[in-house]
């Protein structure tokens, strides 16, 4: 039997970090709903789980080490879901847990690398299946600069920008705008949460610490209609966030969310910046002006969906993103048994076998 | 962060939730303006401009997201591998979680 005419891996792993729920919720789902078995891989657990193993021959098969202390051959994944795969630990300090007694910080530096080295190796090298999202596609997409410029090409309305560390471009491009510009971090630190701020004399008069490093000036967009758009694949779930803060995400206890409706050219565009990101998932930020019309803000490649859920139940995006999972999954099989029949003309009976 | 905070300048989430209200452009934008005395005090020059947003995000989910997380914690055996029940925010920010940076 050739390598195609062996059965498609049906089974998932998420790659995340330690005490995700999300994790939890999609592994439970998949389960219940699909009978697909489901692997979570904490990725900041790497070091004491002591399961990373590649081979460039067949003498050791790949694996690395699940949650429940399991083996997983990357071989029989069909489906990653690339979530949390950095190993940083939304928990102090930020970084993957050492085993005890590892405290030496150049000791803690190469194991943390070498760690997350070797789980891109083996997972490049050895996993076939489908990416959520492939790992390239996620680390460009997630570029905030690179997103603008994607929404720009097409044709998606989004904030005058400008992202710079030079005081006097900064100054002149708030002029413009009558300083009614909010300023915002280009990548962030897990250490404090930060939310945009609106611009003010002291900080145009700030040189220094403007020069500090680049940030994203933008134009306010005015009104408390926002959009929280989830894609995966070719399914759009949209909800409309009524909230009067410009940085809703820390003012769930005034937001009211309800299922929204978009429409079918903003759906088009949205689909079409995913498509020039590369990317088959993704948790889009819009707001929508006061006249209505929508207005890009950014897209997390792997955003937070189940507050969502939590506060409009009749969005089931849990099992919208199993499904999704699901389709993939089958997407791959049938794949594969095209291969197997453009191969030899095979019967159905053992396409069903591929 | 303790250093930003000792600038004074830093606006407590109360305080934000004033300042927010006070806006003429919008009363959802945080903004400094209101904490300083104006263009005399400029920021700490060792400090980036955008760490003059940092927000209190605790205590923030309703009770409503709380009950949520308690329900499908139970459901997608959660609670029975961790039964202290503690897990990382479900909302896009905050706690330790950002949306916006995965560092993939």
């Amino acid at each position: 039997m050739t390598a195609s005419l062996t059965a498609r891996p049906n089974r998932v792993a998420i790659l995340t970090v330690e005490e995700d729920l999300h994790a939890y919720a999609i592994r439970q789902n998949l389960a219940d709903r699909h009978g697909i078995p489901c692997d979570i891989i904490e990725t900041d657990r790497l070091a004491d789980s002591g399961g990373l193993e590649w081979s460039p021959t067949a003498e050791f098969a790949p694996v690395l080490s699940a949650l429940g202390g399991h083996r997983v051959d990357v071989r029989d994944l069909g489906l990653i879901w690339w979530r949390r795969p950095s190993g940083i630990s939304w928990m102090p300090p930020h970084r993957p847990k050492m085993p005890e007694g590892v405290s030496n910080e150049a000791a803690i530096d190469i194991i943390t690398n070498d760690c997350r080295t070797t789980l891109a190796g083996l997972l490049f090298n050895e996993f076939r299946g489908v990416w959520v999202s492939h790992p390239d596609a996620s680390r460009h997409a997630e570029n905030k600069l690179v997103q603008l410029r994607a929404a720009h090409a097409t044709g998606l309305r989004y904030p005058r920008t400008l992202v710079s560390q030079n005081p006097d471009s900064i100054r002149k491009f708030c002029a413009a705008l009558d300083n009614q510009v909010v300023v915002k971090t280009v990548s962030g630190t897990y250490m404090v949460p930060l939310t945009p701020g609106r611009v003010d004399d002291a900080l145009l008069a700030s040189d220094a610490a403007m020069r500090l490093s680049p940030a994203i000036y933008q134009e306010i967009i005015p009104g408390d209609r926002h959009l929280r758009v989830h894609m995966f694949g070719d399914e759009f779930h949209a909800a409309l966030i009524r909230c009067e803060h410009l940085d809703w995400r820390f003012h769930l206890e005034d937001m009211q969310v309800e299922p929204y409706r978009l429409p079918l050219p903003l759906r088009n565009r949205l689909a079409e910046t995913m498509r020039l990101l590369n990317i088959n998932m993704g948790v889009m930020d819009l707001k929508l002006t006061p006249e209505g019309e929508p207005v890009w803000l950014e897209v997390n490649p792997q955003g937070q969906f189940l507050f969502i859920e939590g506060l409009a139940s009749e969005m089931r995006l849990t099992d919208a993103l199993a499904d999704f999972f699901c389709r993939e999954l089958e997407g791959q099989r049938a794949n594969s048994a095209s291969v197997c029949l453009d191969a030899g003309g095979m019967t159905q009976s053992a396409m069903s076998v591929c | 962060m303790n250093n930003t905070k000792q600038q004074g300048r830093l606006l407590p989430a109360a305080m934000m939730s004033l300042a927010l209200a006070n806006s003429p452009v919008s009363s959802a934008v945080a903004s400094v303006a209101t904490a300083a005395a104006g263009a005399d005090q400029a920021l700490d020059a060792h400090l980036p401009v955008v760490m003059q947003f940092e927000v209190n995000t605790k205590g923030r989910e309703p009770s409503v997201l709380h009950d949520y997380v308690k329900m499908l914690s139970a459901k997608a055996g959660y609670l029975a591998l961790r039964p202290e029940g503690r897990c990382g925010t479900i909302s896009g920010s905050g706690d330790g979680w950002d949306d916006s940076k995965f560092d993939c």
